[in-house]
This record gives structure tokens, C-alpha cells and sequence, in this order.
């Protein structure tokens, strides 16, 4: 077991720079979520902890040993691929044995030690067969399985579950999770899916455009995300966002409405910035206690929930509210709304920084 | 999904078809029978007076010392063409495989020599390795070896395997590389990260991944050495020095039209289409078994 340190580390392709700096402490026995939309960067980063990809500048420690130069096989790691990377012409069995054999393990401890992990992935009946055998649900075992056995001190998980349907995705999420409480390997896992980042991580990176947006425990970076952008990718429906201005007795002005702020900001009054609203922290209010009314566009009935799509004062301040199941109203009502003043996030207008 | 279209009436299924069924039998079925036929009879050096002598023409053959002096020859022809054919154009693969900068060039010139004609690349080789202007036979001779192809057997032999090879090597290399570009990536990174170095990545995950490539090659090459090698032969050597570099193919033609056995010229001409048979028959069997791994 080790930790991990990500120091300074860029990524360039020829001219083009990827990866702007990123700058890292992975403790021991952490799971480690990087998150992101599609070609922020993230599966790089992962492929320069694994040794897949040179490291262009920056460092990249292992159990404080510096791997820069190190091929993939002496970092002691073990990664598991998004489309499972098993080897085709050969059996579960011999898919697992396969680097503890390389090793030149013994047959006995490699026999052991197979059959440890396929009995921790219920693969115990399958050790005989031909990957193509397999469904996608046993192939991704398979892969969990070849790097279980090596027991290495970090675990990479590539996307592993976004080529699976959605209820074995939830099955396996949980399955790793469980894997991790027992095992404690120090992990570091790259997804899109902000469900899986919530719940697996110990803390995410959430990436954006070659840069960490923000480093954070999952209740950290919701409750306070530090951009617009990292306010928008966590949480579905996503924050509303909204242009303001900031009022001056800590107050912010939204859509013509004015709006109390739990901490002052600095800055003069005018300044422009974005509000940010959460649908689940927006409710319904009476009449006395309303902030403003919302124009109800189109009605999404969950049953535990119900999303409302409409407009706050002028046409263009679209707003989502996600109210409790038991309100019933339909497009055309106007329905009276309230935002807590803790629940109200400020960013600056221009660099999308929290304020 | 397979897509059928289903035809009203039948006139139009056969018209369709018939082009194709015209070429084949007057290019292929007509000559082929007709090959059969005149094994089974004796004729003039002249024509006319053919004798029908049931199967004396192949009993012939198989006590006749030169055809099975031919038939040794034609194995270590076709096995040396077939092994190094295969070997360079899969190591000439895995290196196309690496290249990044300039890839489209060096992949396209070693598919050239493909375009050139056999005799042609016959010509070629002859002219180079020429005892009195090859260049390379001059530094052959300048190193202290003694290179004559025209009156060593060995060398000979040597020669028209490199002209065979030559222009096989391009064939074999699209189709090496072909199969090596579908081979995942992350498969062999798996294999890195699994401790596995680039030679046994090879060995273990690349080449038992490309044996139904190596194998569809490896029967295409051998019916390439045994058939297709023709011009090479005749352009180089005329099957000399004495008989030493006579493959069967070579050997229906003396025999036929220098010779004007013409019997014996198409028994043995049966041998081989019997061969080129069993390794169709041998190639759908195994390809429909190994081709999903």
C-alpha cells in the first residue's frame, strides 16, 4: 500500500498543451475519484500514474519513490480498463495467472491466490472459460480480478463501468466500494458519471479543460463547489445559474428580485456576478414568505420528486425547482418560491471563481 | 443482420449469376476437365492417335526418380518462400506498427514491390545476382564467395526463393499489419502493466491473437510458392542447373511443351490441382473454426 504524490504535472502533445498543472496528495488506502467531462483530461492523467503516457513535465510519486522514469510494470500498479482489456485467447483463469506467472510466482501461490480472488467475485464457476464465454457484468469481474490477484499497492480504474447497463453499473459501483472497505488499497478511479464519482470517492478531482477545478471531499466540492464550472457538473438537475448583481446592504439582485446573502462579499455594489440556486434547495413558499414566483413552463413527475421548468422574471432566467412529490401544478401556473440565504452561491461574473 | 433480397420470378436470379457461371466453366471447368481427360491417355508427339492407358500415366510419374527429385524440390521451395515470407513481412509489420512519423510512406513503399509482375521480379533478382554484372554477385565474389547460379544448384535454388519471397513479403505485410492494427491497444498495455516486456507481449498476446491472419497467410503463401511462381522460374533459371531448381509447376510445362508428354504433363497437373484442393478444403475448415476467438 501507498500514497501518491501529483506534483506540478503537465501533459503536452507535440505543441499542444493538455494538462495545465496539476497538483496532488493521495494518502494511503484513499479513494480517489477524478472527474470530468470527456476530454478534460482525465484518462490522461490516470495513463501517466500507470506509465502509459510520459509525463511531460512535473513528478509523479509512488510510495515517495519517483516513477517518472519507471515502466509500468516496477510502479507496482494495476489498472482496469474501460473496454476490460482481457486477453481474448485466453481463459479466466489464465487471464489472472497471467502477470503472476511474468513474476514467476510459484504454481501453488498463483493457484492460492486466483482462486482467492474469484472467490471474492463469485467467479469461482467461471475460471475455465473463454472471455467471449462471458457477459459484460463477468468480464468486468474478470478484469477487477487481474488486478486483485497481483496485489499491487494502487489500484487505476479507467472508466470501468461505462460499458455496462445501468443497474449492473449500480451493482458493481457498490460492489467496488465494498472491495475497498476490506482491502484498503490506496485507488484512484476516472469517470463522467458524477453518481459514481459521489459515491465511491474519498475525495474528487473534478477536472475541466486540463485543470483541477477542484479537490474535495463529495460533500465539499456540492456544498461549496469552487467554479461555475465544478457548481454545474455536480448535482442533477444541475445548479440553476443565474446573472446578478450585487447589492449593497448583502444583498444580490437576480431577475429583479432581491435576495439576502448569508455572508457579505466584498466588492462594490453593481459589481455583476452569477448566482447560483440548487433545484432541491429551492421550496415552495407561502405568500408571506415568498421570494419570487416561478412562470411554470412543463412539469417532469418523478414520483418521490417533481421537477419544474420555468421562468423568474424576464424570459431569460430559466430556473429548474425540484419540489416534493405531493405538489401537483401544471404549465401556466405561477407558483411562489424561497431560497435559504445560506443556499445561494456567488460567483465572479467573469472568472466563474466562487466568491 | 443478414439482408436477403428475394427474387419474383426466376429468370432474372439466373441471368445474373450467368456471367459468372459462363467464365467458370469455360476458364476453369473446361480446362480442368479436359486436364483429367488427357491424363488417362497417350498420345503423339504430334496429336491424333491418343490411347486411352487408364492410370499408367500416374504410375509412371511415381517411379519416375525426376518427379520425385521435382516434387523435394518443389517442398523446399515452398517452405523456405512461405517461412521467410512470412517472418520478414511480420517483422517488417510489427516495425510499420511503431512508426509514427512518416508511416503512410514506409507503409506504402514496402507494398510496392507487390505491383511488379513475377517474371518481372524474376528478371530483376537474376540481373542483380548475374555472375558477370549483378551488382550483387559482384560483392558476393569480392567477399571471397564463389557465386555462379548458372552452374550451382544451391545458389540457384537460393535465388529464385529470394524473387519468390520478394514480392510476397508486400502481400503478406498489409494483411500482418491489417491484423496487428486490430489488435486493441489497451491489450497490450494490459500486458505492460501485467509485467510483461515487449518480447513475451509479442509471444503471448500478439501472435496467438494474429494466428488466423498467419494461417490464412500460411496457405495462400504455400499455394503462392507451389503455383504462382511460375514466371520466376522460367524467367531465371528455365528450372536449371540441372533440374535443380525444377518445381512440379515448372515440370507440367517442360514436360507438356518441351517435353510433349502431354499425358504425363496433365497427370501431373491432376497431382496438383488435388493439392490445391486439400488446401482450400484445409483453410475453409480450419479459418470457420478459428476465426472468433
Amino acid at each position: 500500500m501507498a500514497g501518491v504524490s501529483i506534483r506540478s504535472v503537465k501533459k503536452s502533445y507535440g505543441e499542444i498543451e493538455v494538462i495545465h498543472g496539476i497538483d496532488c496528495e493521495i494518502a494511503d488506502g484513499e479513494f480517489i475519484v477524478i472527474l470530468g467531462p470527456s476530454g478534460c483530461g482525465k484518462s490522461t492523467l490516470l495513463r501517466m500514474i500507470a506509465g502509459l503516457e510520459e509525463i511531460t513535465a512535473g513528478e509523479i510519486a509512488i510510495d515517495g519513490r519517483v516513477v517518472n522514469d519507471l515502466e509500468p510494470k516496477d510502479r507496482d500498479i494495476a489498472m482496469v480498463f474501460q473496454n476490460y482489456a482481457l486477453y481474448p485467447h485466453m481463459t479466466v483463469y489464465d487471464n489472472m495467472a497471467y502477470g503472476l506467472r511474468i513474476r514467476g510466482m510459484s504454481k501453488a501461490e498463483i493457484d492460492m491466490r486466483v482462486k482467492k480472488a474469484a472467490a471474492i467475485l463469485e467467479l469461482d464457476g467461471l475460471l475455465a472459460r473463454k472471455p467471449r464465454q462471458l457477459s459484460g457484468g463477468q468480464r468486468q469481474r474478470v478484469a477487477m480480478g487481474r488486478a486483485l490477484v497481483r496485489e499491487p499497492s494502487v489500484f487505476l480504474f479507467d472508466e470501468p463501468l461505462s460499458n455496462l447497463d445501468a443497474k449492473l453499473r449500480v451493482q458493481m459501483r457498490i460492489e467496488i466500494r465494498r472491495l475497498h472497505q476490506t482491502l484498503k488499497t490506496t485507488s484512484i478511479y476516472v469517470t463522467h458519471d458524477q453518481v459514481e464519482a459521489m459515491t465511491l470517492a474519498d475525495r474528487l478531482i473534478v477536472m475541466n479543460a486540463g485543470r483541477a477545478e477542484q479537490i474535495g471531499s463529495p460533500m465539499e466540492v456540492y456544498a461549496r463547489p469552487a467554479t461555475t464550472f465544478v457548481a454545474g457538473f455536480i448535482g442533477s438537475p444541475a445548479m440553476n445559474m443565474l446573472p446578478g448583481r450585487l447589492g449593497d446592504d448583502g444583498t444580490v439582485e437576480v431577475a429583479g428580485v432581491r435576495l439576502p446573502v448569508a455572508a457579505p462579499v466584498a466588492g462594490t455594489a453593481g459589481r455583476p456576478v452569477t448566482v447560483g440556486m440548487r433545484p432541491e434547495h429551492i421550496a415552495r413558499a407561502d405568500q408571506g414568505t415568498r421570494t419570487f414566483d416561478l412562470h411554470v413552463d412543463v412539469v417532469e413527475t418523478l414520483g418521490a420528486d417533481t421537477l419544474v421548468h420555468g421562468r423568474i422574471g424576464g424570459a431569460g432566467n430559466e430556473l429548474i425547482v425540484r419540489l416534493p412529490g405531493s405538489v401537483t401544478t401544471g404549465p401556466g401556473d405561477v407558483v411562489p418560491l424561497a431560497v435559504a440565504p445560506q443556499n445561494l452561491h456567488l460567483f465572479d461574473a467573469e472568472t466563474g471563481a466562487r466568491l | 443482420m443478414e439482408k436477403r433480397v428475394v427474387f419474383k420470378g426466376k429468370l432474372l436470379p439466373y441471368l445474373l449469376v450467368a456471367p459468372q457461371i459462363a467464365v467458370t466453366l469455360i476458364f476453369f471447368i473446361w480446362p480442368a476437365a479436359q486436364a483429367l481427360k488427357q491424363s488417362v491417355f497417350i498420345e503423339g508427339a504430334f496429336g491424333g492417335n491418343a490411347q486411352f492407358v487408364w492410370l499408367d500415366n500416374f504410375i509412371e510419374l511415381f517411379s519416375d526418380p525426376g518427379y520425385l527429385h521435382s516434387a523435394r524440390v518443389t517442398v523446399v521451395f515452398s517452405a523456405a518462400v512461405t517461412f521467410f515470407g512470412l517472418a520478414i513481412a511480420l517483422l517488417l509489420a510489427v516495425m510499420a506498427d511503431r512508426v509514427i512519423r512518416g508511416a503512410t510512406v514506409y507503409k506504402t513503399l514496402l507494398i510496392w514491390p507487390y505491383a511488379v509482375a513475377p517474371a518481372v521480379a524474376g528478371v530483376l533478382w537474376g540481373f542483380l545476382f548475374n555472375p558477370t554484372v549483378g551488382n550483387l554477385a559482384y560483392i558476393l565474389n569480392k567477399l571471397g564467395y564463389d557465386w555462379n547460379y548458372f552452374v550451382n544448384g544451391g545458389q540457384a535454388l537460393v535465388l529464385v526463393i529470394i524473387a519468390a519471397c520478394w514480392s510476397q513479403i508486400s502481400y503478406n505485410f498489409i494483411f500482418f499489419l491489417a491484423g496487428l492494427q486490430s489488435i486493441p491497444r489497451s491489450l497490450i498495455e494490459a500486458a505492460a502493466i501485467d509485467g510483461a516486456g515487449p518480447g513475451r507481449r509479442f509471444w503471448t498476446i500478439v501472435f496467438p491473437l494474429l494466428s488466423p491472419t498467419t494461417f490464412f497467410l500460411l496457405v495462400v503463401n504455400v499455394v503462392h510458392a507451389f503455383f504462382q511462381t511460375f514466371g520466376i522460374i522460367h524467367a531465371v533459371t528455365q528450372g536449371g542447373p540441372a533440374n535443380a531448381t525444377e518445381i512440379l509447376v515448372f515440370k507440367v510445362y517442360n514436360d507438356g511443351f518441351r517435353g510433349l508428354d502431354l499425358g504425363g504433363s496433365a497427370a501431373q497437373s491432376v497431382v496438383l490441382m488435388i493439392i490445391v484442393i486439400a488446401l482450400t478444403v484445409l483453410q475453409f475448415r480450419f479459418i470457420e473454426r478459428r476465426v472468433h476467438y
